[in-house]
């Protein structure tokens, strides 16, 4: 059975290349368009990884993080954050808040397949 | 106003209708003028931004369709190149093998055919021998019969020699003449009717005998064609299969360059984050400009602002006016 990966950003270009590159290697990809979204796309469903952005409308990336990791049944699954965000403080939030990795954009498909395939769960 | 707000007005060819206020502390109508132009400056970059993300994201689900397509097309080619080099009977080389199996199979059949006629076509040779030996009979009781004359003939004569005594030996040495005759007569007619039977029969075979030049030129002839269709259908499908991989090459080509040009894309992210940071600073200008010229601590808080809403470290060295680093970083980092 494939694993199945979350991709969590607003632009729908953005989530249309990862989704392109994440099917290609074999994933099972599922969309939402901001945190909130997010949430409710994981309600009673195991995903093995979550790709999110940091600044979206509605819920924003690290907001979601929060209420993953708040969460009894979804604090396990890894996130790694995908962002134009490249600022340190910002970056020291998310590994605080239990991001398990930080990507900027513009991402190289080979570069975010090998961490998708380092963090995803087994 | 200061000095700032004067470059601004000054660029735009306005006059501020009261020069006076140099202090600020009056609100002046150019400053009211000026916030109205940033609240068009605001809504015109978002209009960009938004058409520009609206464009982008039309672009990359065409983009996405073609991709999707091409994966399809190259899966479909590549069953079908698979199928044809697949092993046993179900590949190519198997279906062609298979074809020439059944032909020769065929050819087989009709060889088999042919020689049952050849055979009976022998058995007509065999009936020329066997009237050709009848008429050398019929040919020998002729000369026997010739010979059965003379021999009569000579007995006749011995008995006229005899005289009296020798007259009924006379009368046995005609009717053996006699017979003699009649049975050279019979002969004749036997040899006639056998060379009638001969004449049928060697036609017959002399037909045979081109009948079986004819068979084997066709069988020949045939093989040869067969040969050459099964041959024709394994180089037909060979060229196929390779035109199939050739389709899959290029299939798989387009395919990367599409995945390419929708990498690309992500610009539009950036791009359209930047025009968010401008146009929310040109709204907050608008905002000061509503209540007044601004003062430069207000100035630079705006100028602070905007540096801190910036999230892409390109934002921050084109506002400080820097030159680009040489970028060698990942852009990964793993927690």
């Amino acid at each position: 059975m494939s694993k199945s990966v979350l991709i969590v950003d607003d632009s729908s270009s953005v989530r249309t290349v990862v989704g392109i590159a994440l099917r290609g290697a074999g994933y099972e990809v599922l969309e939402a368009s901001d945190g909130a979204d997010g949430l409710r796309k994981l309600d009673g469903r195991k995903v093995h990884l979550i790709i999110s952005d940091v600044n979206m409308p509605g819920m924003d990336g690290l907001t979601f993080l929060k209420e993953i990791k708040k969460s009894a049944t979804l604090k396990f699954i890894p996130v790694m954050m995908l962002t134009t965000e490249a600022g340190a403080d910002k970056m020291a939030v998310g590994k605080a808040e239990g991001a398990r990795a930080w990507m900027t954009k513009p991402f190289k498909p080979e570069q975010m397949l090998a961490a998708v395939q380092k963090l995803v769960l087994p | 106003m200061d000095s700032l707000a004067r470059r601004t007005l000054h660029a735009l060819g306005w006059q501020d209708e009261a020069p006076g206020s140099e202090d600020g502390h009056v609100t002046s109508p150019a400053a009211q003028q000026l916030s109205v132009l940033t609240g068009i400056w605001a809504r015109q970059i978002d209009a960009a931004r938004s058409h520009g993300s609206g464009s982008v994201d039309k672009l990359t689900g065409l983009f996405a369709g073609i991709e999707r397509q091409l994966a399809e097309a190259i899966e479909m080619t590549e069953q079908a190149a698979k199928a044809m080099q697949g092993s046993g009977d179900s590949g190519m080389a198997g279906a062609v093998d298979v074809a020439r199996e059944r032909l020769q199979h065929v050819m087989g059949m009709i060889e088999s055919a042919v020689a049952s006629n050849h055979a009976l076509f022998e058995q007509v040779t065999q009936a020329v021998q066997a009237v050709r030996e009848l008429n050398e009979t019929a040919q020998s009781v002729e000369k026997i019969s010739q010979m059965t004359t003379l021999l009569s003939i000579n007995a006749r004569i011995e008995a006229a020699r005899a005289g009296e005594a020798g007259q009924g030996f006379a009368v046995v040495a005609d009717e053996v003449r006699r017979l003699a005759a009649q049975s050279r007569q019979e002969s004749q007619t036997i040899m006639a009717r056998v060379a009638r039977i001969e004449a049928v029969i060697q036609g017959t075979s002399d037909a045979a005998e081109a009948l079986k030049q004819r068979d084997r030129e066709l069988i020949e002839r045939s093989r040869s064609d067969m040969s050459g269709i099964v041959d024709e259908l394994g180089d037909s499908m060979q060229r196929v299969m390779e035109t199939s991989v050739s389709l899959c090459d290029i299939g798989q080509a387009a395919r990367m360059s599409v995945t390419e040009a929708l990498i690309q894309f992500q610009f539009q992210d950036r791009v359209s984050q930047r025009l968010h940071h401008v146009q929310l600073s040109a709204e907050r200008l608008g905002e000061v400009l509503q209540r007044d010229w601004p003062q430069a601590q207000q100035v630079d808080a705006l100028n602070a602002n905007l540096l801190s809403s910036y999230t892409m470290p390109e934002e921050g060295r084109i506002h400080r006016n820097e030159a680009e680093p040489d970028d060698d970083s990942d852009g990964l980092v793993m927690f």
